[in-house]
Order: structure tokens, then sequence, then C-alpha cells
């Protein structure tokens, strides 16, 4: 049973950014304008738009198979988009490739090495490629303290066959970041990483950022989205349903105050005091959730109330909004 | 944090050769690969010059040792190993991985089958003094034999690269070769028959490969119909290139 709230909760809305005239153009590294991306009939990625400004932190979040690695893929030009506009770093990433890699690092969420060089020989390879190679710090240089980094100095000289996931993991951070990308792509990027090397890895990403570098970012960990990034997207079936600051995703979300009280109590007496709450009676209790907007004021009201009706709240609990529980509403499709 | 200067890129040639060292490197370590692309193509020709250096006197007969060497070495050594290399590299995702880097599809498909090329044309230079040492007559033309032994060894890393596509791992290429290998040495059979198709004959990779090594042998004449089999082997490298790049996949299926 769910009577309509009377404070509205905001269901989680397609909040698109300014359009991307509106700011100029150096100030965007990444726009995206009805992007479509299909595999055969299946579209898996169905007319989004993004803006993201130069130097920015953005972390694009999405249930499994939501569309996040389709249009990673699509915005760091290894697939052309089905349909709709594109700009990276001012160009078409699919295009424009040879003009645009050279400012790009990319993780992908997987890709293998030649198994059969030496972490040191696999730094080395991708320096000769890049155009970082001729440049202000020799190769030795970048190896040397991308190795120290990432933790991986003892294994210069083994085999990357013999690396284990994690460490895999962290040079392909290393060859993502070894020429100081304007633009860095970071597809599940602590993905079987320890602790340690989760938190070697946003030291590395957050000392670039502050130095400029726009990062786009996809996770499964919403912590880091949360703690890292400045604004987040989440995408669900191929399109983005929630997009903002943490603030302002936060803020179009219910905080939650739960508790169980008597089967026998009339908890519809909390609409007279302006709540709204979801129950569910059980043989022997109710088990009530409340979604406020205004937390302390609706937590006093239920307190009040039960104190006044001498009613017991057991398993009373009150949680502020999470990015776990709009991402919770937006995979349950809540956001029809 | 030291600032990098994003200078102008390396040159395409340098990115060739960063992979192709690397692909070298990598085969070198690989005893498999190793046997596979060096040893056994050069015992496949000692064998054959054993078994049928007797029977191949004169121009004609060291033109057909030749080509025949040439097809065993080329197609073992260079075909084979080309559509391995990428299936397996294909497989282990290091294309997409080299793909997400700064380099071009054409420096990184040159990168990954230069070395396959060169390594063979060094067999088939040790191969050729070898024979020259053992008797066996030195071409006539020998610029039309090289002309014919380059274009075969490009031949065969384009339709390695076209067969890669459809080669979903290395075990698959003993499979997926087979059509291949089959045309090309049935076709390098049929050319010497007198059968009334010898204009279809010579439209295939055997026939034109078997046309110029016979001109340059001296054993036919250096005329159009040698042009034409010159075009038929371009044609047999250009054709198999177009259709693989515009459907490589970079990706595991």
């Amino acid at each position: 049973m769910t009577p309509a709230p009377s404070t509205p909760p905001l269901p989680v809305t397609q909040n698109r950014p300014a359009p991307v005239g509106a700011e100029p153009a150096d100030t965007i590294a990444v726009s995206a304008e009805g992007l479509r991306c299909s595999y055969g009939s299946y579209e898996a990625v169905r007319g989004i738009d993004l803006s993201i400004r130069n130097g920015e932190f953005f972390a694009l979040l999405g249930t499994n198979g939501a569309g996040k690695t389709t249009t990673m893929e699509t915005l760091e030009g290894h697939r052309a988009a089905t349909s709709g506009t594109l700009s990276v770093l001012g160009g078409d990433p699919y295009r424009d490739r040879s003009s645009i890699r050279p400012r790009l690092g990319i993780m992908l969420q997987e890709a293998g090495f030649a198994d059969d060089l030496t972490v040191e020989e696999t730094c080395r390879l991708w320096l000769r490629l890049s155009a970082a190679d001729a440049r202000a710090r020799t190769r030795d240089e970048v190896i040397r303290t991308g190795l120290e980094v990432l933790d991986l100095a003892s294994k210069a000289a083994t085999r990357v066959k013999m690396l284990s996931g994690g460490q895999r993991r962290r040079l392909d951070l290393l060859l993502a970041t070894a020429n100081e990308p304007d633009l860095l792509f970071l597809d599940e990027p602590t993905t079987g990483l320890d602790p340690e090397s989760r938190e070697r890895t946003w030291e590395l990403v957050r000392g670039l950022n502050d130095a400029g570098t726009t990062v786009v970012l996809t996770t499964h960990y919403l912590e880091e989205a949360e703690r890292y990034a400045d604004r987040l997207a989440i995408m669900h079936h191929g399109e983005i349903a929630v997009e903002g600051s943490l603030q302002e995703v936060l803020r179009r979300e219910p905080s939650t105050i739960s508790f169980e009280v008597e089967a026998a109590v009339d908890v519809l007496q909390l609409q007279g005091l302006g709540l709204s709450p979801d129950f569910v009676p059980t043989p022997s209790t109710t088990v009530v959730t409340l979604p406020t907007f205004d937390l302390q004021r609706d937590l006093w009201a239920v307190l009040s109330w039960a104190d006044s009706s001498d009613v017991r709240l057991d398993r009373l609990a009150a949680s502020e909004a999470s990015l776990a529980a709009v991402f919770r509403r937006v995979s349950v499709g809540d956001a029809a | 944090m030291t600032t990098l200067t994003h200078n102008p890129s390396p040159s395409a040639a340098g990115r060739i050769t960063a992979i192709a060292l690397m692909e070298l490197r990598i085969i070198f370590r690989n005893k498999t690969v190793l046997t596979g692309a060096v040893l056994m193509p050069v015992a496949m020709a000692v064998y054959m010059f054993l078994v049928g250096a007797d029977q191949m006197a004169g121009p004609s007969g060291a033109a057909v040792l030749a080509g025949l060497t040439l097809m065993v070495v080329a197609l073992l050594g260079v075909y084979l190993t080309a559509t391995t290399t990428l299936a397996t590299r294909r497989q282990e995702l290091f294309l997409k991985r080299l793909r997400s880097g700064e380099s071009s599809d054409t420096v990184i498909w040159l990168g990954m089958l230069t070395p396959i090329v060169a390594l063979v044309a060094a067999q088939l230079a040790v191969i050729a003094v070898g024979f020259g040492v053992a008797g066996v007559d030195a071409p006539t033309r020998p610029l039309v034999v090289a002309g014919a032994v380059l274009g075969f060894l490009a031949l065969c890393a384009t339709t390695g690269m076209l067969t890669s596509i459809y080669t979903p791992s290395a075990a698959a290429a003993q499979i997926t070769t087979l059509p291949f290998l089959v045309v090309v040495i049935g076709s390098f059979f049929w050319t010497a028959f007198d059968d009334g198709f010898e204009m279809v004959s010579r439209l295939t990779p055997g026939g034109a490969l078997q046309n110029l090594l016979m001109a340059g042998w001296g054993a036919g004449a250096l005329d159009a119909s040698v042009a034409g089999a010159a075009v038929v082997l371009l044609a047999w490298v250009v054709l198999p290139y177009g259709v693989a790049a515009k459907r490589f996949r970079w990706e595991k299926r």
C-alpha cells in the first residue's frame, strides 16, 4: 500500500545540461547531442546528451549493460556513433583519431598485453608509440616514476603473463597516463584492485586532474564517484536517467525514515502531519517507510507523534539520501 | 608534476619499427611460434630439394622448384603465421590495446606483419644461396623473380590479414587457412596443364606466380602475359587488403 506522498519525492529525472553552445567551445572537453550507438538491431545508447568541461572529473555510472562502455568507446573513437553529434577536444574522435589521440589517455575496461614482454618492455613500447615520447622527461624517467607510483618497480623485469590481475590493471593505468593526457578515460579502473592499490590509483588520477586533466570515469564503486567526481550521470537502458553534481542529484532524492510499529497502530494518522508513509502490514507489525525532503523536521514530527500517541517505534532508522539509493531507484526503473 | 611537451608524433616508420621489433621479440621468445615460423619452412624446403631436385633440371625445372619452395615457405611462414598471430593478438585483446593508442590502423597492421614477412624473406635468401651452391640454375631475369617473390609474400600477408577476421583463435587457423592453401597450391599446378582454361588459371594467385617465375628463369618470353601476371599478382595483394581493412576485427567476438 502506497498512498501518494504529500511532499513530492521527486522521481529521478533526466536533467540535461545546458546546451553546448551556451558556453565557450574551448571550455568543453566532451560534448554529445542525441548520441546513438547500435550493434545491428540492438541500440546500446539511445540518444544521450553530455557536456563535460575541461578539467572536470566526470563519472558515468550505470547498471551492467546500461551502455556505459559503449558510450566510453564511442567518445574514445573506438567506434563510430550511429547518429547524433559528438565532439571530443574539438574534433570527431572517430574521424579525427590521429589528431585527437595524442591528447587522450585511455584505460579500457578490458585490454590485453603481449604476455611475453616484460613490464618495462611494455612501457617502453607504449612510449615509443606515443607523441609524448619526444618530451621534457626522458623515457626512462617516465617509466621509473610510473612504476614506482603504481608499486610495480619490483616487477619491471617480470613478463606480463606472470602478473596478477591487479598488477595488470595498474600497468594498464600506467600506459593510459604515461603521456599526461589532456583527457583521460577510465573504464572501471579499480575493478579487482586491493584497497591500497585503489588508493594509489586515485592518488595518481587526482594528481593529473588537479594538474588540469579532464577525467571521464566509469565505475561500479559508487563511493569512488561520490568522493572524486565533480559531476556524474547514471545511465540505464542506454539513456541518461540522472545527471548533475552529487549535491544536485541528492537534492532530488528523498531521505528516508523507517520504523516498525504494532499492527494495531493506525499509521495513516501520519498523513495528518503532512507525511506520506509507505507501509507494509505483516501479521504482527507494520513496516513504515517515510520519504522526506526535510529529514530533521519530519523525524521530529514522527517522534512527537509517537510520543503523544504512546506508540513504540521499533527498528527506527533515519538515512540521508545517498547515491546508492538514487542508483537503486534508477536500476529498478522508478525513473519512469 | 613535470609538464610534458606534446611535440609532433613519432613518424609512422618509427611506430611500425617499434611494433615490428616487439613482434619479433615475441616470436623469438615463443619456441612453438619460432619452430613453426622459422624451422618448419626451412626443413620443408630442404626436403623438397632432396626429393625433387633430380626431376627438375633446366630452367623450367628450376622455376617449378623455386615456385614450390616459395609457396611452402611463404604459405607456412607468412600466411599461416600472419593469420595465427593476428588471431592470437586479437584474442589477447592486444590489438585493441594498440588501437587505444596513437597508432593508425595501417601502422598497426604493418608493424604486426613486417617482421613475419622479413623473417621469411631472410629464410628465402638463405634457401636461394643453398640452391645455388647445390647447382640449381640461377634465374636469367632476377628482377622478375624478385618481384614475384615480394608480391607473393605481400599476397600471403594481406590474405593472412583477411583470413584472421574469420579465425577466432590460433587453433582455428588450422582450419580457416586450408581453403587458401588449396587454392594457391592447386592453381600453381593447374597452370602447367594445357586444358583449355589457361586464361582462367592465369588469373589465380598460383597461376600468376608460376608465369612470373617461368619468365624469370627464361622458360617463357618476357611479353605482355608477364605484365598481366604481375597485375594479377598485385590484384591478389590489394583485394584481400581492401576487404580486410574494411572488415577487420580489433576485438574478440
